[in-house]
């Protein structure tokens, strides 16, 4: 056979009759580009210049856009732009990765703005917060050790930058030499304290709700050391041992929720002794003087004899502005000049007695009531 | 005494199913064809099949189309010259044949083959 065989024209009119056009090296996905007659082709690189768009998307200088079912206004479910604008439909988007219906997934997603119906992943990075599997940590700044100032989590550890975190809602508060945090958990507040940002946190003091069916709710204050309450830096109230004190110049009496237990004078004065009778005296709830007094072998019978010397009442338990008198009962009738027999609490905290001065035998005085301390 | 004249060996036919098949050559005793070219043409539009399918046009020579008598192929389905025949002679019973296949769209169109050269007849 000789001659020309027929001619090898690639296209026969405008329309591609060959399988496909392609370079010299091309193989496929290594190497060249090809063009196919059935509409497919690859190349190596591409540069578009205007608009690539597809089934459902399109790709243009504003960014990426992807519609669904279809390319109208309403059906832009996932952009990626520069900047905020509108597309051709009229579809508002704002500026980074929009989605708007189906789900955001992966291992780790950090960005700016990310916003969607449902996110999901194991790890979300900010530019200071971390999400992820452990909690929710919020930082001053770029995360390191430090600076982590609050968490939300279900237990709790480390995190990556060394930071020891506590299980439930915390704010952590470096005051220039250790670590507090405060901290919600079970319905509990709770104040720690450590002297690292990666130490151990030790409790201090917290705030608690406790039920039962008889009581009903109780609320606890308690500390390892005293619970205050002060206002303005006024302290009002101070709890140490039980007991509820004010602090002094307001006023002199320590107030205790149970009874005070009676206290035994001191020694008489002026040859006076209780002999085998007694005297006590305490502070009532009510911050008054009650006192009892079975005096069995007086002495000295003068009107304003000093029967306990100054001081043998402590402060709080005398007379703040003026001596107070108290009637008392006698062995032996009074016919002193004062005619009532009675006991008079000084200011200085002795007590005197007049009345008594009688030429009788004299041999038991007892006084015994509340004086309000005035 | 046999002598030469031009051979100009002109067959038509019809697509249907997308194909086409013409034929032709000698018939006579004695009659021998020394072709020099064939042509085809098809009337209508350049078919789309789909791919990987393209229209395609296949000249054979010998007692049918098959691999061995294949003699020149064109995607040039409506309308092509080929001179790869030349040399070869041709004796009663041997052919000329032309299939177009993968004509999709071109049911119904009239396909053509012309062959043409020189026959020596008795």
């Amino acid at each position: 056979m000789s001659g020309q065989s027929f001619p090898q024209d690639v296209v026969a009119g405008t329309q591609l009759v060959i399988p496909s056009i392609h370079s010299p090296n091309y193989v496929t996905n290594v190497s060249g580009w090809t063009i196919n007659l059935d509409g497919s082709a690859e190349f190596n690189n591409l540069t578009i210049r205007g608009t690539f768009s597809g089934t459902n998307f399109i790709v243009n200088s504003s960014g990426a856009f992807f519609y669904s079912p279809s390319e109208a206004f309403g059906n832009l479910i996932v952009s990626i732009a520069s900047a905020a604008g509108t597309d051709s439909f009229g579809n508002a988007y704002p500026q980074g990765i929009n989605v708007t219906t189906g789900t955001i997934s992966g291992t780790t997603i950090s960005g700016g703005t990310i916003s969607g119906t449902t996110i999901s992943g194991t790890t979300f990075n900010g530019s200071n917060f971390v999400f992820n599997a452990s909690g929710a940590f919020f930082y001053s700044g770029t995360p390191a050790s430090g600076n982590l100032i609050s968490s939300i989590t279900n237990a709790s550890g480390t995190d990556s930058h060394g930071n020891t975190y506590l299980e439930g809602v915390t704010s952590y508060f470096f005051t220039g030499s250790d670590y507090t945090a405060a901290n919600m958990d079970g319905g509990i507040i709770q104040w720690f304290r450590s002297p690292s940002a990666g130490g151990t946190y030790t409790l201090y003091s917290n705030i608690g709700f406790s039920w039962n069916s008889i009581n009903g709710g109780s609320l606890l204050l308690q500390a390892g050391n005293q619970v205050q309450i002060g206002q303005a830096g006024n302290l009002v109230w101070n709890e140490i041992n039980q007991q509820l004190q004010v602090p002094a110049g307001d006023l002199v009496a320590t107030v205790s929720s149970t009874p005070e237990t009676w206290h035994n004078m001191p020694g008489m004065s002026s040859g006076w002794s209780v002999g085998t009778g007694f005297a006590k005296y305490r502070l009532t709830a009510e911050g008054f003087l009650a006192f009892s007094f079975n005096i069995n072998s007086p002495s000295t019978k003068t009107d304003g004899t000093t029967i306990w010397a100054t001081g043998s009442l402590p402060a709080a338990y005398r007379p703040q502005t003026a001596s107070l008198r108290w009637p008392v009962s006698t062995s032996a009738a009074a016919n002193s000049a004062n005619n009532t027999p009675m006991i008079i609490f000084q200011t200085d905290g002795s007590i005197t007695i007049t009345g008594v001065n009688s030429t009788g035998a004299l041999t038991t005085v007892h006084a015994h009531g509340v004086l309000p301390l005035v | 005494m046999s002598r030469t004249v031009p051979l100009v060996a002109y067959i038509t036919g019809v697509v249907a199913s997308s194909t086409a098949t013409v034929q032709t050559g000698p018939r006579f005793q004695g009659e021998i064809w020394y072709p020099e070219s064939v042509s085809i043409s098809c009337t209508g539009t350049q078919p789309t099949p789909a791919a990987p399918n393209i229209a395609t046009c296949n000249i054979y020579t010998g007692l049918s189309a098959n691999n061995v008598s294949f003699l020149d192929g064109t995607y040039q389905v409506l309308g092509a010259s080929s001179s790869m025949i030349s040399g070869i002679i041709l004796y009663p019973g041997q052919l000329v044949l032309a299939v177009w296949s993968n004509m999709t769209g071109s049911n119904g169109q009239t396909v053509t083959m012309t062959v043409n050269g020189s026959k020596q007849i008795p």
